[in-house]
């Protein structure tokens, strides 16, 4: 699929690197997204439950309050009272479902948890753990000469290496310095 | 009134709303968590003039309740009303194949239950 | 409240989509197998549900239409009807007429009714199976108007014959009849005894009895028939209007005789007006109570009816869409340093579920200290956690990944109608269709994979007769495959036909002035030039293929996803093109620094070196500022604790680190803590979530979960000078 013979020849190689670091790139940071989603969603999960039994505790609480209060009280049976305590048991029973709903959510978020951890997995094809491992050799050997150019101009400032095909900065860049 | 009902939901939310329009309409209200519980309070307990029931519950199904109360002598033919979604069509009919009675759509309102249930209890 | 009703509207759509897609591959997978009962059953379903929830919201056009097609497929499934392939033909027509007929509901587009009628007709005769005794009042009556003035008389003859299970289920014919009289005036009720048998054979349980009465009342039609409700579609029930305005006779029929009635939809025909409507005209509900109910209840009636078990298809399904405005705005845009963030969603979600958790709280706060006057507090604060509910919903959805069968599921019709129009025999074969991607991706993929496919149909195929002419098999393969490869999606569309002409592209290059004449060029070059716009080597043109304006969209679409397109061919063999799609789209590099508590990422590319600086190398200067000397030369250094407000572990440079940052030309040295490593991550833009931050690029969300801010250079560098004690 991906030709990665030599770097030696210019255009080509510069523009597979390239394209190379860009999918690397987005690859590492989507297993950082990844990463961080499967770490949150159990937590976001346990702020749901504790939310859903609160408020069917807060909801028992309410109604059993309400059900003393207008039980006992005989003013209380007006027509507007009666209308208020219909739209309650009805709005009640909506919280029910919205526990189930949220049910439902955590049952998604629990979905969407196990398929980031098999997406983090990575590959499975022979083939393409292949072709990854050949890209990250190249990788490998790329940040290695980055590591050596730095250590190697900051040890000596005039120190002339072979200009990097990929890079921008000329050694011009590096020795000029703007005194303010 | 002095008429009993049985009431079936594991909803505790559920169970709570419509013991309370019950109870203030004069019932008294016998709850039950899903279809085994309420079959062992059925067999039990005091005479029960009518049945509210879920459909879906653990244990035992609404659907499998009626059927189980129906085989009862003393619920023979005592009106079992299903709470029901609208939209569950498979489940109205499967629920009146089992003997119920007639439905209340869910979220119920507390008016449209009481209507419902003196269409269908003798006074 | 109009604003909650629009928004339902909407989901309505959507869903309406989604069952019409489920309609329409099911009844194409029927095409092969027209025995499958669940597939017929999934099909019914999905039209019942499209029928149930556009009568809810008034669509009336396209509930009557689905419920032509629905009384077909409840025929088809019950087995009384056999799937022929006329009649499957009949169905997917209906379907895409159906579509016409929805995306007039939503958009007012066009119908042409000259169809709608042609088909209804031809629905209605293939739905009739015998002993029909249709309740199939003309839609006139399905959509009675009003009752013009409650306050008119009525007189009904009603003659009711109840099924003989009715003591069975615990009903009371007097019951009945008690409701009736408080209608109004119930008189001349007469039984027929006609059918009791004799004492010694009857059965106690049984109901043998009908009767006929009169009943006179203000009452409007719906409230007479109310009062059946339970048993409506079991009896033989018949109420007619008599000596009213304009003699208007209205029969209504049951649906079957008194039996165990092999299920039909038609109980439901029957309600010229839902029970709901019912309600709202008698004064019990509010209008907005009523709404807010029933879309609530059809929401809870999809999940209620998708339980058993638990699979990722029915829990996606259990999840009703709603709007995702947001994700998909964002999605659009289209920048090629930073693009759409996915961190966003999983951002939000902890935000909304942190509100949802102070929510509840002051629910419970509420509990035993409650006072009847506090009733509408109660009811705001309930209607609030359901607003957040909801809420969470549409950013759970929108996060979700969905497989990518759902972009692939258009194909197999299309393959079908293409290869019907060039006359080439096509097989579609799909695989991967469980492959996840992001939803949004999903969506704008679409289109170009519909060219490719058209454009291998088109063009890469060949003829039947071609193809046997050079040994293939007749039948031409176009195959779709996705599958997941490191932090990618790859799909390709591959083809067995005649492959790429190297020569005729070529050709066609060099005449559009695109490459010089004698230039060599390896075939890896030749091929991507298929993508430079306005080129095509097709000797004809089809609808959309052909034109040249097909490919260049491709790569371009797919580019700015963050993909890349490669070509496959061999001249006869066949082309495979692929497509390969990031699963996220805007990242940096970057060196993770501690200042204090905060973590900062600093691009890696602005860092030239970080150094532990000597004492004697740090120096002020008067009117400049503190300096620092590397290697000769003197550059500014900027505390970053100072101009951020911060508190640091270390203000001694000596035992801090320096960064050496350069921008624009410019270097500075930035003192930090400490350098914890070096990370991609993923930008968060700051202004989106709360304003423009100076000296901060944006933040993101660490692998621990917190917040890493990233840092501004250039901005940096302004904020220090202007913080400077002599002002530049």
């Amino acid at each position: 699929m991906r030709d990665t013979r030599g770097l030696g020849r210019h255009t080509t190689a510069g523009s597979e690197a390239s394209e190379f670091i860009v999918l690397k790139a987005h690859q590492q940071a989507w297993e950082t997204f990844a990463a961080c989603a499967v770490s949150m969603i159990p937590v976001l999960k346990k702020q749901m439950e504790a939310v859903t039994q609160q408020t069917q505790r807060a909801a028992t609480d309410l109604m059993t309050h309400i059900s003393a209060l207008t039980l006992a009280d005989e003013t209380s049976r007006s027509t507007e009272t009666a209308a208020h305590l219909s739209q309650i048991v009805m709005t009640m029973q909506f919280q029910d479902i919205t526990q189930q709903k949220l049910e439902h959510v955590a049952q998604a978020l629990d979905q969407w948890d196990k398929h980031l951890q098999a997406l983090l997995k990575g590959p499975q094809d022979e083939n393409a753990k292949q072709e990854i491992a050949a890209l990250q050799r190249l990788e490998q050997s790329y940040t290695m000469e980055e590591e050596r150019r730095l250590h190697a101009t900051a040890l000596a400032p005039d120190y002339q290496e072979p200009v990097p095909i990929e890079t921008e900065q000329t050694e011009e860049d590096l020795n000029s310095v703007t005194l303010f | 009134m002095g008429k009993t009902a049985l009431v079936v939901d594991d909803s505790p939310t559920m169970r709570q709303m419509v013991a309370f329009t019950l109870t203030k309409a004069g019932f008294k209200v016998v709850e039950a968590e899903h279809g085994k519980d309420a079959v062992n309070k059925a067999s039990a307990g005091p005479k029960m003039d009518i049945v509210v029931t879920d459909l879906n519950m653990p244990e035992m199904d609404g659907i499998s309740l009626i059927k189980e109360l129906r085989k009862m002598a003393a619920f023979k033919f005592t009106p079992i009303l299903m709470l029901t979604t609208e939209s569950a069509i498979e489940k109205k009919q499967a629920g009146k194949e089992a003997g119920a009675t007639g439905w209340i759509v869910k979220p119920f309102n507390p008016e449209v239950m009481l209507k419902i249930i003196a269409k269908v209890l003798p006074a | 409240m109009s604003n909650d009703f629009s928004q339902f509207q909407d989901a309505f759509f959507e869903e309406a989509g989604d069952h019409l897609a489920v309609v329409e591959e099911g009844l194409l997978a029927l095409e092969q197998h027209p025995e499958d009962l669940d597939l017929l059953n999934k099909i019914f379903r999905s039209a019942h549900s499209i029928k149930g929830t556009s009568g809810m919201f008034g669509f009336n056009a396209v509930a009557q239409f689905t419920h032509k097609m629905e009384t077909l497929l409840d025929l088809l499934r019950n087995g009384q009807k056999v799937v022929t392939p006329q009649i499957a033909d009949l169905l997917l027509k209906s379907t895409d007429c159906l579509k016409t007929l929805i995306d007039a509901a939503k958009s007012g587009s066009p119908v042409d009714d000259e169809t709608v009628q042609r088909l209804t007709v031809e629905l209605a005769s293939a739905s009739t199976a015998g002993s029909q005794p249709t309740a199939q009042a003309p839609p006139a009556s399905a959509t009675a108007p009003a009752q013009t003035g409650g306050s008119q008389g009525h007189v009904y003859s009603i003659a009711w014959t109840p099924p003989d299970w009715l003591f069975q289920r615990g009903l009371d014919p007097l019951q009945i009849f008690k409701e009736l009289a408080n209608l109004g005036t119930l008189s001349k009720i007469a039984v027929d005894t006609a059918k009791l048998p004799d004492l010694a054979v009857m059965d106690p349980e049984k109901c043998y009895l009908s009767w006929t009465m009169k009943l006179e009342t203000v009452k409007a039609r719906q409230v007479v028939d109310a009062v059946f409700e339970f048993v409506r579609e079991d009896s033989h029930l018949v109420i007619e209007e008599r000596e009213a305005l304009g003699v208007r006779r209205e029969a209504q029929d049951a649906s079957s005789t008194p039996h165990p009635s092999p299920r039909t939809p038609d109980g439901l025909e029957g309600d010229p007006k839902p029970l709901g409507e019912l309600l709202v005209e008698s004064g019990a509900v509010s209008r907005e109570t009523l709404d807010k109910a029933l879309s609530q209840q059809k929401r809870v009636g999809e999940i209620l009816v998708e339980q058993h078990a638990v699979t990722p298809e029915q829990v996606d399904q259990a999840l009703q869409k709603q709007k995702q405005q947001e994700s998909v705005a964002q999605s659009k845009k289209t920048d090629t340093a930073s693009i759409r963030v996915d961190t966003d969603k999983i951002d939000k979600l902890i935000n909304l579920v942190g509100e949802l958790v102070i929510t509840q709280s002051m629910l419970s706060d509420l509990g035993a200290r409650f006072e009847m006057s506090q009733i509408s507090v109660l009811l705001e604060r309930m209607a609030q956690l359901e607003r957040n509910t909801r809420e969470i919903q549409e950013r759970v959805m929108s996060i979700r990944m969905l497989p990518i069968g759902t972009a692939f599921s258009r194909f197999p019709r299309l393959v079908r109608d293409l290869s019907a129009k060039a006359g080439k025999k096509i097989q579609l074969v799909l695989s991967g269709e469980e492959t996840e991607l992001d939803k949004t991706v999903i969506e704008s993929i679409g289109d170009p994979l519909t060219h490719l496919v058209r454009n291998s149909a088109d063009h890469g195929l060949e003829t039947p007769e071609e193809r046997l002419d050079i040994n293939k098999p007749e039948l031409g393969t176009i195959r779709l495959n996705a599958f997941h490869e490191g932090g990618n999606i790859c799909i390709t569309v591959e083809d067995d036909g005649r492959g790429l002409n190297r020569d005729k592209i070529l050709a066609k290059a060099v005449k559009q002035g695109l490459i010089g004449e004698n230039e060599k060029l390896s075939d890896d070059q030749i091929w991507p030039l298929i993508f430079k716009p306005g080129f095509s080597t097709a000797e004809k043109v089809t609808d959309v293929s052909g034109r040249g304006v097909g490919m260049d969209v491709v790569k371009r679409n797919i580019e700015g996803l963050g993909g890349t397109v490669k070509i496959k061919t061999a001249l006869g063999k066949g082309t495979t093109f692929t497509l390969k799609l990031p699963l996220t789209l805007a990242i940096i590099e970057g060196m993770t620094v501690r200042v204090g508590k905060d973590t900062y990422i600093v691009p890696l590319l602005s860092i030239l070196e970080s150094i532990q600086p000597k004492a004697s190398a740090v120096k002020t200067v008067v009117g400049k500022g503190e300096l620092i000397n590397v290697r000769e030369t003197y550059l500014t250094m900027i505390r970053m604790y100072e101009v951020f407000s911060l508190q640091p572990e270390y203000t001694d440079p000596t035992k801090a680190i320096l960064l050496i940052l350069e921008t624009e030309g410019e270097r500075v040295a930035v003192m930090v803590d400490e350098i914890l490593g070096q990370q991609q991550v993923v930008i968060k833009s700051m202004e989106q979530n709360f304003r423009k931050v100076a000296g901060v690029a944006g933040a993101t969300i660490l692998g621990d979960g917190t917040v890493g801010f990233i840092l501004d250079v250039r901005g940096l560098i302004e904020m220090s000078r202007h913080a400077a004690p002599v002002a530049a």
